[in-house]
Parts: C-alpha cells; structure tokens; sequence
C-alpha cells in the first residue's frame, strides 16, 4: 500500500504511481497483481497555473473521460499529436489492468444464447459496471468516449422484449467493435443485431401479401436518427420504401434449446418488388442484398455525412456545432468512405477544437467518471453509482427511446443538486464501493499551508480564481467536494 | 383561499393512439382498418354515439359526465416529420423557435416571482421549459435537499455559482433557493385526501408530488410531467391491444387520485394531456400501428367552459375515417391546433395575455 505523501504527490504535491485504497476481499488481492503487472512510471510535474485550461488538460478533456491523476505528466511528456494518435489506434495500447478489472464480469463473456439464462438486471448490472469501469480505467481513453458515443447513437432500451438480454451483445458485438472503424460496418452490424431487430420491430417487419403495410419504425429512425437526420432530405414515402427494403428479416431465440440465437433472411416475409429510395432505383428480386443497397445509398449520401459530422463536432469541439468544423468532418468523412478514425484525426486536430477549451458542459456520466478520475477514487461501479447517476437523468443504458441521451447542454442544467451531492457523497466516502483515501484528502485542506492549491490546479486545469481560492479555503473538509461541485468542474 | 392558479402538463411520449383513447366505434371504417388493433364496442363507455372512452379510463367518465373534462379528437401540430423527437420539439417549442413555450409564458406574466415559478417531474429540463426564469427539477421534493441541509454549504455554493452570468448561474440561483423553499415541505408528508390512491409509478408518484406543490400555496404556476409508460410506452408500433389498456389505466387512474387529492384547490388547477402525434389509422403487419397526425388532447378543469372548451362533449373536426377523409399515407387530419387549446387555458390563468407572446404566429394561422 503507497502511504499518504504518494497520494499527495499524485494529485498535485509531485507525480508519482498508482494510488492504492485498500478495498474489500478478493478486489484487494486483484489489486496488488496489478500493480505489480503494471506500475506507472515515476516523475514530477508542476500543477498547471495558467488563467486558461492549458493544452494538455483539455485534450485530456476531451480524447479522454478527463485527467487522472500521471495523465498530464504523460501527455505533456509524449506530445499532444502523440497521445491523440496512440489513442486513436486503442489495439496499440496494453490496458491490463482494466482488462483484469472488467473481465472479473463473467457475463461480459456469455454466448448470446446463454445470456437468456441471466436474470436481465443482474445483465443491466454488469454491463453499466463494465462501462463505468472502462470509462474511469481503461487506458483506451479514445475508445471509450466513442463506444459511449455510438451507444447513444444507436440507443436501445433494454426494457422492450428479448432487448433485455440482447442489449447487452449490442454493446460487444455492434458498438465496441466499429467504434473506431467505418461507419457503414457499425450501421450493418446494427442492422442484423438482435436487440436492434427487436427494439424497432425489424424483427416483425414482414411483407407476406403484396398490399400488407410492413412495420415502418427501424425504417424511419434508421433515416432519421442512425443515418441522413431528420432534415436529411427524405420523405415519408422514402421510409416506406426503405421499410419494405428491410422486410423479411427475422431473429429467433428457440426456448427448447438454450443456446440457439439466430438472426436470418425469411424471404417469404421479404417484398419483392422494385422499390425506389431517396431516387435511387432498387431492383426488384434482390431479396437479402436489399438490405446492402439501401446501406449503400444512406451511409454514402452527404446528409449522412453532416449528421455523423455534426453529432462529434458537438460532441468533441463546441454546442451548437462551428459550421466551418462540421463542413470539413463531413469533407473527410465522405471522402475517407465514412472511416471514424480519418474522421475524429481530422477533428481532434482542426483549429476549432484547439481554440475551444472548457466550452462544453459535462453531461452527468462525464461528470461523475471525470470526478472519480479527477481525484483518483477507486470504484467497482456498482449499482450505488448508478443510483446517483439515475437521479442526474443519465444512468447508462436507461435511456427510453432511440435517441439516446441528449447531446445539447441545456436539458442537463437542471441537474445541478444531484451533481453537488455526489460530489459530497464521494468525498465524504458515503458511496458504497467507491472509496477515496480520505487521509490524503486532508491534506488539500486549505489548511495544509502553501500550496494548497495545486490539487485544484489539477482538478480544473488552471489557476485558481481569487473567488474560487476565498471560497475553497474558508470551506474545511467540504472544500475537495466543492472543488467538484464548482461551475469550472460543470465544463470540459 | 389563494387566487393562484396552476397548470399542470402531462406529456404522453412516444405518440399515443387516440384511435384507442376515445375510439370512433361507430364508424365501420375504423373496424375496417384496425382488425387486430381496434378496441371493441364491448370495452368502450360511449360518449356521444360516435365516440367511445376506452374502459380501462373508466375513472375519467364522471369528469366527463360532469362536465370537467375536455376531449379534443384530431388534436395536433403542423410537423409532419412523424419524427418523436422532431414532433416533440415542435410541440414544446411551439413552432421553430428557442426557447419552449412554458418559458414564454412565464416570462410573459412578469419577471419570476419564485424559483418555484415552474417545476419539472422528472430527472431533466423538458424542451417547454428551455429558456425558463424559473424551474426546478426533481422527481421527490423529500430528495430535494444539498448535503442535508447544511446551510454553509449552500452559502459556498451560492457564491461560488454568483460569478456565472449563463444559463448555469441561473440553474443554481433556482436550486439554491427551491432547496430552501422546499425544506419546510419535505418535512411533513401527510396522506393524500380523499383516499386518493395514485399508481405506484413514476407517472402516479409524480402527481402525488405535484398534488403537494399546489396544496401548499408556493406560488407554483406551471409543472410539468410526461408519461412514458411501462412495456413499450406509448409508441405502439407491435402489438399494440396488448400494451394499451394498461397504459392507459395507469393514465385514468393517475389523473383521477390526483384530481381527489387536490380537494379544496381544485378550482386553482388546469390539466392538459398531450402527446406529440397520433398513430396511422390502418394497422400494420405486426399488430401495431405506425406514426401518425391527429390524435387526443384531454382538459380536466373545474370549469372546463371557462377555458373555451364545450363541457361533456367530445370536439373534434372529423367524424368520418373514410379514405378520402385521411391525409398523408392515412392518418387522422389535425383538426384542432394543439396551441389553441393551451391559449385557452393560459386565457384563463392569467387574464390580459396575448397568446402570440407565448405562441408565436398563432394569430395569423388561426386567420389562415
């Protein structure tokens, strides 16, 4: 176990490795193995101390779920363009610990057809805690903030039917995989996914008689949420026709025998005839290809482009969206055939994103991973997490309806009171599973004598302002706590 | 008793089938084209011959009967994105603007009053409140409360929030002070009246809340509270005689114990319930209908006349589901603009009112 002056070393008295909270049972022992698997290297840095976010704090801001404590000796060390590339090639980066950490979630494992043998709130469970881990652990940092991404994109709510337990391979099979990939590959795997083909009735979208009305919702929000957007140029009549492309399309999950799990092509519930998208021909007879055509016309069409564009440049660069940063992500994302990572390189690169630090409010999740990162809190992410999650509107995987959470500031502004108790809760160590070294808190007491400030300085990526610095130091033991519930924390 | 007069807005999200609310039994179109998914003469409560109320909202009848409940059939927007979120926005926006029209009307009836002006049940701001003065959140006034009532605490916060001149200083203005408010409130939880049982569901127990914020006279003028439903909520694409009588027994029952809770204040109150479209009039392939247009708005009120609405009947612009009667790929036509029925109400909550200043453009499309 480090002793206190490590701790303070890591969060703002000097660099150092790992902090280590002694945790219950088997996580204790888990946690010794890796330390000793992957110790981080030793060094000094200064706390930053300028008026503004400085460049490191806001790459890690941003690329990342915020700094931990050693990210900005890391990044400041290696270069920003270094950093932003390694994390865009996350197979590049060993991540050990967080592996060890997550795979300890035996069903993240399960075959499809064995995850019906799970109750679907112990999977609810598992996979929010698989999440909230990665988030606050993983170094895949790029990774992360992009699967949480597509997984907004591309919500399902796992209340409906068999999403109760296919929800969970979605996130493994669809969302994970394609993160960094091409865009297409992500909305084909979407497509044939079973919680997909539950979740939007694609599953029963069946045309037997030549004047049966197919089931139109995966369709219309294939167009208007996964692909072109909402005023991406396509009519009513352009989801019909995209609704009969998908017809036929089937998953089954057979009772009798446990493990069988199986999406297919019913061509007998598949319209036949010709059918004709945003005035592209389709051409009668294509049976499962249709399916592929009509990827092919979406994913390429430039409304697809500005819509994908504009969702990471509010997401990476600024709400509402700089126009000339998303014309230049939808340029590279047409003309890279929808490759994400071309994309996000272009973006992550773009003077916009450089120019615009702390401009964007932290919607709940960022804000409870990036506090917990911030002052090196050691959490199992549990459901207590959630708990506080949930009253913030934002408990991962709750979201109703195929939207996902919202990407815009303003609906999440009214949840200031729930963000100030977490930050109380999780400094006053009242969050069963997720404990921070309270001895080392002490000493960011005001009390502590110069230099008092340098954990905040980490915490916020700059000086302190005078009032921050009259408020915090008259505060006592809550002054950590409002360091986190402060407006600059609100922001990243 | 208090003069102040409180709004109450339930959303229904996902885009509820009026064609099931108050079901145009008498219309053999309606047969025709719903073989799975029409609700039958035999579990219906007529109204007027043609219309029918869905009996799993029995405990709406009487509010009907006796002349406090408003029916509006073909209710609806201008949007035709048949897009949830789309038709939300536009709804809630009231046309292609800003901020949200609860906001508007707030700022219209003068600078806020209390941070408790305008309170949303639920876990985020919905978009009829973006751009509000005023407006807390929150799902349980007894939860409403910062590090448990640490005074101090609240005092750092409020300085430290004091130097934001955005959106964000203002939030925490609102919450500071509704925490303050609140306190004397969260401690005293009796029993609702009359023996109102609410459903035990975030819909039934937000009511209850909200019930609690008007019994006690703090000058809320607006809340807010959606109804999403258990199963698939509201937006019934399968199977959807399965999932519509519980939706809407929780719907019925909810605004019935909320209604004999209010007691004494009911005179004070003006429910609205709205959804964002109907459902389209023929069913598809898997039991289930697809988005739509026109669907049903319900007005409970004491006077329901006194809002301009005729008492115990249902209005509506249509009284035929035959083809030629259906617009776009055959839905029901909106026949009401959603927006005249919200003027009416704020007519009445806040006397001298121009609506254009809450709704934009209503003027010259009511002249159109």
């Amino acid at each position: 176990m480090p002793d206190r002056r490590t701790f303070l070393r890591e969060i703002g008295w000097g660099g150092s490795s790992l902090v280590l909270v002694g945790l219950a049972g088997c996580d204790r022992a888990n946690e010794s193995l890796l330390a000793l698997l992957a110790p981080e290297p030793e060094g000094d840095r200064r706390p930053p101390d300028g008026a503004g976010i400085d460049a490191v704090t806001h790459v890690l801001n941003r690329v990342a779920w915020g700094p931990r404590p050693g990210d900005y000796r890391r990044v400041e060390g290696m270069g920003i363009d270094a950093f932003i590339d390694e994390q865009l090639h996350p197979e590049t980066i060993a991540d050990r610990r967080c592996e060890l950490r997550v795979n300890e979630i035996e069903t993240l494992q399960l075959p499809r057809g064995e995850l019906y043998e799970c109750s679907p709130a112990e999977l609810q469970r598992d996979l929010a805690r698989a999440k909230l881990l990665r988030c606050v652990y993983s170094r895949r940092q790029l990774l992360e903030v992009m699967a949480d991404f597509w997984s907004d994109h591309l919500n399902i709510a796992a209340q409906k039917g068999e999403c109760r337990w296919m929800r969970f391979a979605d996130e493994r099979e669809v969302v994970r995989p394609h993160a960094l990939g091409r865009f297409r590959d992500l909305i084909r795997a979407s497509a044939v996914s079973p919680a997909m083909l539950v979740y939007l009735d694609g599953h029963d979208n069946k045309v037997v008689h030549p004047e049966d009305r197919p089931n139109e919702n995966y369709a219309r929000e294939l167009l208007e949420l996964h692909t072109l957007g909402v005023h991406g140029g396509y009519t009513q009549r352009d989801v019909m026709e995209a609704a009969r492309c998908l017809s036929g399309w089937t998953y089954g999950h057979d009772w009798r025998r446990f493990f069988t799990s199986r999406v297919a092509f019913d061509p007998e519930r598949h319209d036949r005839g010709e059918k004709e998208v945003l005035g592209i021909r389709v051409p009668a007879g294509g049976g499962a290809d249709d399916l592929d055509r009509l990827l092919d016309i979406l994913c390429a069409h430039p409304s697809t482009a500005r819509h994908i564009a504009a969702k990471l440049v509010r997401a990476f660069v600024g709400d509402p969206p700089p126009p000339g940063a998303v014309s230049s992500a939808a340029a590279v994302f047409a003309s890279s055939g929808g490759d994400v990572r071309a994309t996000l390189g272009h973006l992550l690169r773009s003077p916009e994103f450089a120019e615009r630090r702390g401009n964007l409010f932290k919607r709940p999740q960022r804000f409870v991973v990036s506090a917990l990162r911030a002052i090196d809190a050691r959490t199992n992410g549990g459901a207590e997490l959630v708990v506080h999650l949930r009253r913030m509107g934002q408990a991962p995987y709750e979201h109703p309806s195929p939207d996902g959470y919202p990407l815009e500031q303003e609906p999440w502004i009214a949840t200031l009171l729930w963000r100030w108790n977490f930050a109380l809760d999780l400094v006053r160590n009242r969050i069963p599973g997720t404990r921070v070294d309270r001895d080392a808190l002490a000493g960011a007491r005001p009390s502590a004598g110069s230099g008092w400030d340098a954990p905040y300085r980490n915490i916020l990526g700059r000086s302190l302002t005078p009032l921050e610095r009259e408020v915090l130091s008259g505060a006592g033991d809550d002054a950590l706590a409002l360091a986190l519930a402060a407006p600059a924390f609100q922001w990243h | 008793m208090s003069s102040e007069q409180t709004l109450v807005v339930v959303f229904l999200r996902g885009g509820a089938d009026g064609l099931s609310i108050v079901a145009p039994v008498g219309d053999d179109a309606y047969h025709r084209a719903r073989p799975s998914t029409r609700v039958a003469p035999a579990d219906t409560i007529d109204l007027d011959g043609y219309f029918a109320l869905h009996r799993a909202l029995e405990p709406l009848h009487r509010h009907f009967v006796e002349g406090r409940l408003a029916i509006l059939h073909g209710a609806g927007s201008a949007d035709t994105t048949r897009s949830h979120f789309e038709a939300q926005d536009f709804m809630e926006h009231a046309g292609d603007t800003g901020g949200g029209w609860l906001a508007r009307y707030l700022r219209a009836r003068g600078p806020a009053s209390s941070a408790l002006d305008a309170v949303a049940i639920g876990a985020v701001q919905p978009e009829s409140l973006r751009g509000s003065p005023g407006g807390a959140v929150f799902e349980s006034i007894r939860e409403f409360a910062v590090g448990g009532d640490d005074p101090a605490l609240l005092e750092h916060l409020a300085r430290l929030y004091a130097v934001d001149p955005g959106p964000l200083g203002a939030a925490a203005t609102v919450t500071i002070e509704a925490a303050r408010r609140l306190r004397a409130l969260r401690l005293v939880d009796e029993p609702p009246a009359n023996g109102a049982s609410y459903p035990d569901t975030r819909f039934g127990r937000g009511l209850r809340e909200i019930a609690r914020l008007v019994k006690a006279e703090i000058g809320v003028t607006a809340t807010t509270i959606d109804m999403v439903g258990g199963g698939l909520g509201w937006d019934t694409h399968f199977l959807q005689a399965q999932f519509v009588p519980d939706l809407l027994r929780e719907l019925g029952e909810g605004l019935d114990a909320f209604w004999r809770d209010l007691d004494r204040h009911r005179e004070r109150v003006t429910t609205v319930v709205m959804t964002e479209f109907g459902r389209r009039v023929a069913e598809n392939t898997s039991f289930g209908t697809d988005h739509g247009s026109g669907s049903v708005m319900f007005v409970l009120d004491e006077n329901v006349g006194t809002v301009g609405r005729r008492p115990a009947a249902v209005e509506s612009g249509w009284r035929d589901l035959s083809d030629e009667r259906l617009v776009g790929p055959g839905d029901v036509p909106v026949t009401i603009d959603y927006r005249n029925v919200l003027a009416g109400v704020l007519g009445r909550h806040a006397p001298g009112l121009d609506p254009e200043q809450v709704f934009p453009g209503l003027r010259s499309a009511n002249a159109s």
